[in-house]
């Protein structure tokens, strides 16, 4: 290539780029008028090689040698023009153009005028007068230069350069306005077509000479061709940034290009014009920043309602381009700029609907691509919901209302887990609640809680949504309102759960904890409870002895008495001294829980730890009512573990507090039986005196408990107390005479042991009586009993007998002592009729006795003084005649008694009647069995 | 068998015997048991089997309650029994000590002993037909004599005993009488005795016409 087309090129292209850098953005004040006013600047090109110097000092000296060969000569003056201009362009490239003598072109285009004066034919002339053109154009003399292209497209049209040729022409034309000219210069060389180089270049003069021209409809079709060489299959970005693919000139050029076909279509009919172009031309790929920078100038200008149909007009003919959404949007901000509320409202609207996430948009348009697009449907739904909430809000209306709320639940059903859609959901919430839709503001509040991971509004919106429960609570009947109740404690808990830290959570949990307990739901309750109480940082006093009244009660419900009294005691430090009878109420609730526990303690058969609960009811609530019982039951059940000692320390504690209990009676028998069952006979036979002398027990019981009293004084040795017991059986009891004559008995027996004769004598008489009063009742027993007192009776009466002795004058004596004989053997008589075996031998030994005696008496008897030796032997001989029949009644008695042997009598009367037998009748009674003194067989 | 009553310082003795004569105890084992037709009252004293050992040893004890050492002859029996236990006579002698004392339960169970060794040795229920008589159980008294004298007629004490029984405690006086008169054969020449028989030949004859004539008047 030649140097002269790249610096032409160069300057070309300095053109476009000067007027570029000025005009990188569109300002209001740019106008067709400020293109033309760019200056011309030409930018230095590359160095020249020093060989270029010495060629052309060569071809001077050539010229000067070979004068006279013209072909060789004109040859040599065009190399030398050519070298001289090159050698002048490096001199300018070396230096500052402006320093330049003009005449050192001048020896360039001397030089080439000459060659063209001198060889008119030379072949190469078209490249001479190019060459010229450039000298000329160079140093400054353009209409020259004008000249010579206008020869040399006329003279030589088929030169290579002729593309060049044509656009240098269109430019000095169009400086010089002459746009006629220079749009058919522009075409010729856009005509060329994309083969020269100077084709963009001219499509672009082209459509400015004919926008000059004002054939903005003739303009188009070299800028679209442009474009579509410059962006066509390029992806635009949107917005300032839409061009970034591009290098800086190229960005400049179409930018350009851009701003003339905007104001283009302004001077036609807008976007009219715009669709009817490519309805012609064909709908380019860019043809959405087509109308967008037609709408944005309008924009520009003010004219709102032009932009925003300028926008709509792409969307509305291609809707589901991905770029449409952009341009609605673009519709909602001229209105909005243009100040029309109405047309605004409307146009998002529009924009929702159109592009909504379930429109058939998003069918064709991934979400991920078009993340701007969400974020304008948020945007507008954010709008729409919170410009009919604050209607709502400003005026009261139903209709703003379920207009706001329509808007929320469209951003909601668009937007389910977007992170922003909590929050709008709280809004839902909180227009459904100011619209008094409690039911739904409830389910709103919940899935704004619950739904979404936690967010800032998390634990207000369960808050709220327990407010809302109660709201809605207000407006059921009965019957919706226990399942909508049961929903509520549910949801109560779940906000309690989840937000802790809330500073309502504790309330909360206390108030479901209350609604638990008054349901019955005493499991839950209890559980709520505790989480109440439980809390950190705890929950204030007021709650928590709320919390502690729930759970206290709760259990005792439950039948939980240990956890329950552990729980009053909770409730008891909370409740103020001050509050009297609520303090009374929980004292007597924990001593209630205690008795309880001792209760089941007992019925599941664990008596120590049933003991324990009932006594430390004292301890623990001293003026408690139940405390009496308790250490009652505490009693009973330390007689049933035969805890006697035990028992009987109870009893007497309780006998001592509660002196006029009506369990005073059976005190007294368990205290009875517990002093009897732990040795203490005597503090026993006292309580059954107790038993006796009380006028609830029956007869029966009390003349038993007598008689236990008795046998306990008398184990316990203590006389005197046992015979005031037996008397007052023998008083009182006459009836049966088997237990009567028993007690005269056992008197009997005490005054015996007392050496009290007068009474004992008194106490046998009373035996004798009692028997033979017994009529119907009399028995054995009875008899035996009478039997042994009348023998008894009858030892004085012998004792005195055998007392009386013989003496002169024997007549009185023998009177005396016969006397006493016939009373004695009265009363043996007497007792012998009973029939009691062993009184009977007893008594026929005694008889015997008294027969024997008197006889023995009779003969030791004191002999009559003064008698001789005969009459002395003639009174033994009389006193033996007397006494033999006596000793003869003695006998036959001892042997009376001997006899019974063989019926099997053989007691101490029948042993001893033989002992006498033996000594009175040795012949025959003296026989005694004989056995070895010593066996001295070993077998 | 067990020792039937013996006293702590017995069972303390017994035991250091034990510990001490453990051969002896080995040696003596075959004399436990005797043949058949060596046993029985009155049987000869000098017997062959009896170990010349418990036979002085039983000997020196007898000579002491002979003596009328009781203490020193329960000691010596007891002793004897530890050696010997299968002499019942050892058993009669203990009994015999007993009964002095009126322990009737030891007594009893000394007897129950020798008897529990030999059912029928004479001697043994001789003393058991005592200490029933002394309790007024005479007819458990006479059974034990008649026994005596079933398995041991020639046992003369048992006829003497059993005619004291049936005169004074059983009011049988010929019964009485036939006793009395077997003593005296097997006894022979007990001039008192003698007295009582006539004394009951007579009461029974009178009574004997007593009856006849209760017979006659009904």
């Amino acid at each position: 290539m030649n140097r002269s087309g790249t610096v032409l090129a160069t300057i070309a292209a300095a053109v476009t780029l000067s007027a570029s850098a000025e005009t990188e953005k569109w300002h209001a004040k740019d106008t067709i008028e400020s293109l033309e006013s760019r200056r011309v600047e030409i930018d230095p090109g590359g160095s020249i090689p020093n060989s270029a110097a010495l060629a052309r000092d060569n071809y001077r000296a050539f010229l000067d040698l070979v004068s006279d060969d013209p072909d060789l000569r004109a040859e040599a003056m065009r190399r030398l023009g050519d070298l001289e201009l090159e050698a002048i362009e490096a001199r300018q490239l070396g230096e500052n153009i402006e320093s330049l003598a003009p005449h050192g072109y001048d020896d360039a285009v001397e030089l080439y005028r000459e060659l063209l004066a001198a060889y008119p034919d030379y072949r190469r002339n078209d490249t001479v007068l190019y060459q010229l053109a450039r000298g000329y154009e160079t140093g400054g003399r353009t209409d020259e230069a004008l000249v010579v292209l206008n020869e040399l497209a006329g003279r030589y049209p088929d030169t290579p350069m002729i593309d060049e040729v044509q656009f240098r022409r269109g430019e000095m034309l169009f400086l010089r306005k002459q746009y006629d000219d220079a749009e058919a210069a522009y075409r010729a060389a856009a005509g060329f077509g994309a083969s020269s180089r100077f084709f963009e270049q001219s499509l672009y003069k082209l459509g400015w000479t004919r926008f000059k021209l004002a054939a903005h409809k003739e303009s188009l079709e070299p800028f679209f061709a442009l474009l579509d060489r410059k962006i066509g299959g390029v992806e635009l970005l949107d917005g300032d940034k839409r061009l970034e693919g591009l290098g800086r000139a190229e960005r400049e050029l179409v930018e350009d290009t851009f701003r003339v076909l905007s104001i283009s279509f302004s001077y036609m009919d807008g976007a009219a014009s715009i669709g009817d172009f490519m309805e012609a031309y064909g709908q380019p790929e860019y043809a959405h920043v087509i109308y967008m920078n037609l709408g944005d100038l309008y924009l520009e200008k003010q004219r709102y309602v032009d932009a925003a149909r300028t926008y709509e007009a792409f969307v509305g003919q291609d809707p589901l381009h991905p770029k449409a959404p952009l341009l609605q949007v673009e519709v909602i901000e001229a209105y909005r700029q243009g100040g029309f509320p109405s047309l605004v409202l409307e146009a998002k609207k529009n924009f929702v609907d159109r592009y909504g996430m379930t429109g058939v948009f998003w069918v064709r348009n991934p979400r991920s691509q078009n993340t701007a697009v969400v974020a304008h449907v948020k945007a507008n739904l954010t709008d729409l919901a919170q410009h009919y909430h604050a209607l709502a809000q400003l005026g009261g209306k139903q209709v703003d209302y379920r207009e706001a709320a329509r808007w929320y639940r469209k951003y909601l059903a668009f937007f389910p887990e977007d992170p922003d859609s909590a929050s709008t959901n709280f809004l839902l919430a909180e227009i459904l609640f100011e619209s008094r839709d409690f039911e739904n503001a409830t389910k709103e509040y919940e899935r704004t809680a619950y739904f979404y991971p936690v967010h800032g509004k998390s634990s207000e919106a369960g808050y709220a949504a327990l407010l809302a429960y109660r709201e809605h609570e207000r407006t059921l009947d009965e019957h919706a309102r226990i399942a909508w109740h049961r929903d509520y404690l549910d949801s109560g808990l779940r906000f309690a759960d989840a937000f802790p830290e809330h500073p309502e959570s504790g309330a909360v949990l206390t108030s479901v904890a209350e609604d638990l307990f008054s349901q019955g739901d005493f499991d839950l309750a209890i559980a709520v409870g505790r989480a109440v109480v439980a809390k950190q940082p705890p929950v204030d006093d007021t709650l928590a002895r709320t919390a502690w009244t729930v759970i206290a009660h709760a259990e005792f419900d439950m039948h939980n008495f240990a956890d329950a009294e552990v729980a009053y005691y909770e409730l008891q430090s909370r409740t103020p001294g001050s509050d009297a009878q609520a303090r009374a109420e929980v004292r007597d609730r924990i001593a209630s829980s205690i008795y309880k526990q001792g209760e089941i303690a007992r019925d599941a058969g664990d008596l120590e730890a049933a003991v324990t609960h009932f006594t430390r009811i004292a301890d623990a609530v001293p003026e408690s009512g139940i405390r009496q019982t308790a250490e009652y039951d505490a009693a009973a059940a330390l007689i049933n573990l035969e805890a006697w000692d035990r028992a009987s320390a109870v009893l007497e504690e309780f006998r001592g507090n509660y002196p006029d209990s009506e369990f005073a009676d059976d005190v007294t028998q368990k205290l009875a039986v517990s002093y009897v069952k732990s040795g203490q006979s005597v503090a026993a036979a006292r309580e059954f005196e107790r038993i006796a002398f009380s006028g609830t027990n029956t007869a029966a019981v009390r003349r038993e408990a007598l008689w236990t009293a008795s046998t306990l004084y008398e184990e316990a040795g203590l006389i005197v107390d046992e015979q005031r017991v037996l008397d007052a059986i023998v008083a009182r009891y006459p009836d049966p005479i088997a237990e009567s004559i028993e007690a005269r008995f056992r008197l009997l027996g005490i005054a015996e042991a007392m050496g009290d004769h007068a009474q004992r004598e008194q106490r046998l008489r009373d035996i004798v009586q009692a028997d033979s009063q017994a009529g119907t009742q009399r028995s054995d027993r009875t008899r035996f009993l009478a039997a042994t007192a009348s023998i008894e009776l009858a030892e004085p009466v012998r004792q005195r007998f055998e007392g009386l002795k013989l003496t002169q004058p024997l007549d009185e004596s023998v009177r005396i002592k016969r006397q006493a004989m016939e009373e004695v053997i009265e009363v043996y008589t007497r007792a012998a009729e009973y029939g009691v075996a062993s009184v009977t031998t007893a008594a026929t030994y005694h008889l015997a006795e008294v027969y024997r005696t008197f006889s023995a008496d009779l003969m030791a008897s004191e002999r009559p003084h003064g008698l001789d030796d005969l009459a002395l032997e003639q009174y033994e001989l009389l006193l033996e005649e007397q006494t033999f029949p006596i000793e003869e009644q003695a006998i036959e008695l001892y042997k009376a008694n001997t006899d019974r042997a063989a019926g099997g009598v053989y007691d101490e009367w029948v042993k001893r009647s033989f002992l006498r037998l033996a000594e009175m009748m040795p012949a025959r009674y003296a026989k005694t069995e004989r056995s070895e003194d010593v066996v001295t067989v070993l077998f | 068998m067990s020792l039937p009553c013996f006293s702590d310082r017995v069972r303390s003795l017994a035991r250091s015997l034990i510990c001490i004569g453990a051969l002896l105890v080995c040696g003596c084992a075959s004399t436990g048991s005797l043949p058949d037709g060596q046993r029985g009252a009155g049987g000869d004293p000098a017997a062959s089997d009896v170990p010349p050992r418990a036979r002085a040893l039983f000997d020196q004890a007898a000579s002491f309650l002979a003596a009328g050492d009781f203490t020193e002859a329960e000691l010596r029996f007891e002793q004897f029994l530890l050696q010997f236990p299968d002499y019942p006579g050892a058993y009669v002698n203990l009994a015999l000590i007993y009964a002095r004392d009126g322990g009737e339960a030891a007594t009893r169970s000394a007897l129950d002993a020798a008897l529990a060794i030999d059912p029928e040795f004479a001697p043994a229920l001789n003393q058991l037909g005592l200490l029933h008589r002394r309790h007024g159980r005479f007819h458990d008294a006479e059974a034990a004599y008649l026994k005596a004298v079933t398995v041991s007629p020639e046992y003369a004490l048992a006829h003497y005993n059993l005619g004291v029984l049936n005169e004074l405690y059983l009011q049988r006086l010929d019964a009485a009488l036939e006793h009395f008169k077997q003593y005296q054969e097997l006894a022979g020449g007990d001039r008192q005795v003698e007295k009582w028989i006539a004394d009951l030949k007579r009461r029974v004859a009178a009574d004997r016409r007593a009856a006849n004539l209760a017979d006659g008047q009904s």
